[in-house]
């Protein structure tokens, strides 16, 4: 045989066994090489801050809009986290693409075929999504709260400290929610593996449903639809009124973090089951 | 080594693979050879735990493919060549795959330039032609030095060029003791790469041959007379063994019979011969024959009876 004097094409090189940190390096790698990931975790930035300090800028009076100010029912920390709201939607559907995007592509194939036990991909994925996004979010809430507030004080408009009862609650707890529902988003698009039907879902179904259900049912349906997701998270979040009986902040906590770790046994249960 | 027991993958009423078994050996380039359909792909699927088989195993070194340690340094595989994100560029994605097994940049360059994608590599792999992403696809089959390779029509959409070249590399990859198994719904693909066969036709295992095997076990001659004493000659050769068919009166299609024998049977006889020819089919008609049952749909191909 010429095998042994000639260098095969594939060289000599020997891989080393796969583990779940080099399924997290691969996926890392995955996110870090989408020109996509940067761009939407700009926007997320840019509305988490700007949309904050416009809108405390607008209360304040320094900036000045033809109709006035928004109502003054609603409070200092409602006013500086607005952009939150919005960056909600964006890390959503950001974990929605970030679930379904390989099994639209047809990229599921070749990470399984590197990892055919598949549930490191899973765990990869949400560690790396949660591990990017909740620093970012984090101190972008933090940082619009105290620019925020120094521009309220500053106008001599109410404003609240971060030491005051339950702002830093609010103030992390919203970053918290941000992510958490991203990482939903995340598993519904594995549930759902196409893009535009988990986005659908994720923001159809997971934000603006319990919104709709709380304004269109009867108060006596309050008791069950306060355990929805959005609606625990606003127990502790307190920055957005759905009128809505709320939980108290730990409850609500606990019953997010429930929803969080549903989703995932479902995607993982799912992951592991269905046909590539 | 790549075996495959008693198989069968049903999607809901379609049974895409039916009760296969077979094994691929080291060392040899095997050929997965059958029409669109009959099961070529889910079969691949199914070896690489992609897909979950209705009942059956398939192992890939004596074992399941997900219980690998290191799964690309087993069995690397190329499934469809445009299954990749089209957001990301050639090297970004062997890079992104083969950190799975702790390769980086550097194996990833080098099998940028054995598959002869190095000035593309900063290119994203949305704007490759079908060549190229099946180029890609190799790449990203073979990052980890396997032992066993996996490819599904791996020739489609490559210029000639292309094509001699991965004959080449499997042909290289087989010489030094790799599993190599490669699909093809064309004869004439497999006739110059691959040593054994596997026929697949509708899901189930037509034949499980050497290639030498098929060649003989094809060229099974038929005779071909034309004489204006055919019925005479047809009653002097009709036998048990030999089956005669005539489209026209003076020609005669002769099975199981060699061209010599007829001749000499003709002239002892007095009868008059104006042509009498041996006709060994090409490959390519011995797999039609072979599958012909197991297609579904028949395109409008007329059979050439040309004599060379
Ligand atoms: N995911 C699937 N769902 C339903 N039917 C399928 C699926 N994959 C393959 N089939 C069917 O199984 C049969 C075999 O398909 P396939 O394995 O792709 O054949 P080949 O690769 O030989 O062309 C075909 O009838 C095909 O329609
Ligand atoms: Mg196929």
């Amino acid at each position: 045989m010429t095998s042994l004097t000639t260098t095969s094409p594939l060289g000599s090189i020997e891989g080393r066994p796969t583990s779940l940190v080099r399924v997290l390096n691969s996926e890392w790698i995955k996110m870090r090489t989408l020109r996509s990931t940067w761009i939407t975790l700009v926007a997320i930035v840019l509305v988490i801050i700007a949309f904050g300090l416009i809108s405390a800028m607008v209360s304040s009076g320094r900036i000045s809009t033809q109709g006035g100010g928004p109502p003054r029912s609603v409070g200092p920390l409602s006013l500086v986290l607005a952009g939150a709201n919005l960056a909600v939607l964006i890390v959503a559907v950001m974990g929605a693409i970030v679930g379904a995007r390989e099994f639209s592509t047809g990229m599921i194939r070749a990470t399984f075929s590197a990892v055919p036990k598949r549930l490191p991909v899973l765990w990869s994925k949400l560690i790396v999504f949660t591990a990017v996004l909740l620093p970012i979010v984090a101190v972008s809430v933090v940082a619009v709260f105290f620019l925020g507030m120094r521009v309220l004080s500053g106008a001599g408009a109410a404003s609240v400290a971060w030491s005051d009862d339950g702002v830093a609650r609010s103030v992390l707890g919203t970053a918290f929610y941000i992510v958490g529902l991203g990482i939903i988003g995340v598993a519904i698009g594995i549930l759902l593996r196409s893009t535009a039907a988990s986005i659908g879902v994720v923001i159809g179904a997971v934000i603006f449903l319990p919104a709709l259900a709380s304004a269109l049912l009867p108060d006596s349906w309050d008791e069950v639809l306060k355990y929805l997701p959005s609606n625990s998270a606003t127990a502790f979040t307190g920055s957005s009124q759905t009128g809505a009986t709320l939980l108290t902040p730990g409850t609500g906590l606990i019953v997010f973090t429930a929803w969080i770790v549903l989703a995932i046994v479902g995607a993982a249960v799912v992951l592991t089951r269905r046909d590539a | 080594m790549i075996e495959v027991d008693d198989l069968t993958k049903q999607y809901g009423d379609v049974t895409a693979v039916d009760a296969i078994t077979f094994t691929v050996r080291p060392g040899i380039v095997t050929g997965f050879l059958g029409p669109n359909g009959a099961g070529k792909s889910t079969t691949m699927r199914t070896i690489l735990g992609l897909d979950r088989p209705t009942s059956g195993t398939a192992t890939v070194n004596g074992r399941a493919f997900r219980a690998a340690k290191a799964p690309l340094t087993e069995l690397g595989a190329m499934l469809e060549a445009k299954a990749v994100d089209k957001g990301r560029s050639a090297r970004n994605h062997l890079l992104a795959v083969g950190a799975t097994i702790g390769v980086g940049r550097r194996r990833v360059d080098e099998m940028l330039d054995m598959v002869g994608l190095a000035d593309v590599a900063t290119k994203n792999a949305g704007g490759f032609s079908l060549g190229m992403s099946q180029r890609l696809g190799i790449a990203t089959a073979l990052i980890g030095n396997p032992g066993v390779v996996m490819l599904d029509e791996p020739v489609n959409g490559l210029d000639p060029d292309g094509i001699l070249w991965i004959r080449n590399l499997l042909q290289q990859l087989a010489a030094e003791g790799r599993t190599v198994f490669v699909s093809s719904h064309l004869m004439s693909e497999m006739e110059l790469t691959a040593e054994h066969l596997i026929v697949i036709g509708r899901g189930r295992i037509l034949a499980d041959i050497s290639m030498e095997g098929f060649i003989a076990m094809s060229s099974q001659h038929r005779v071909v007379v034309e004489s204006p004493d055919a019925q005479k000659l047809r009653d002097l050769l009709v036998g048990p063994d030999v089956s005669i068919t005539s489209t026209e009166p003076s020609r005669l299609e002769i099975e199981g019979i060699t061209a010599p024998h007829v001749g000499e049977v003709a002239a002892a006889n007095g009868v008059v011969l104006h042509q009498l020819a041996d006709i060994a089919p090409s490959l390519e008609e011995a797999f039609m024959e072979l599958t012909a049952d197991s297609v579904t749909f028949h395109g409008s191909v007329s059979a050439q009876g040309s004599a060379s």
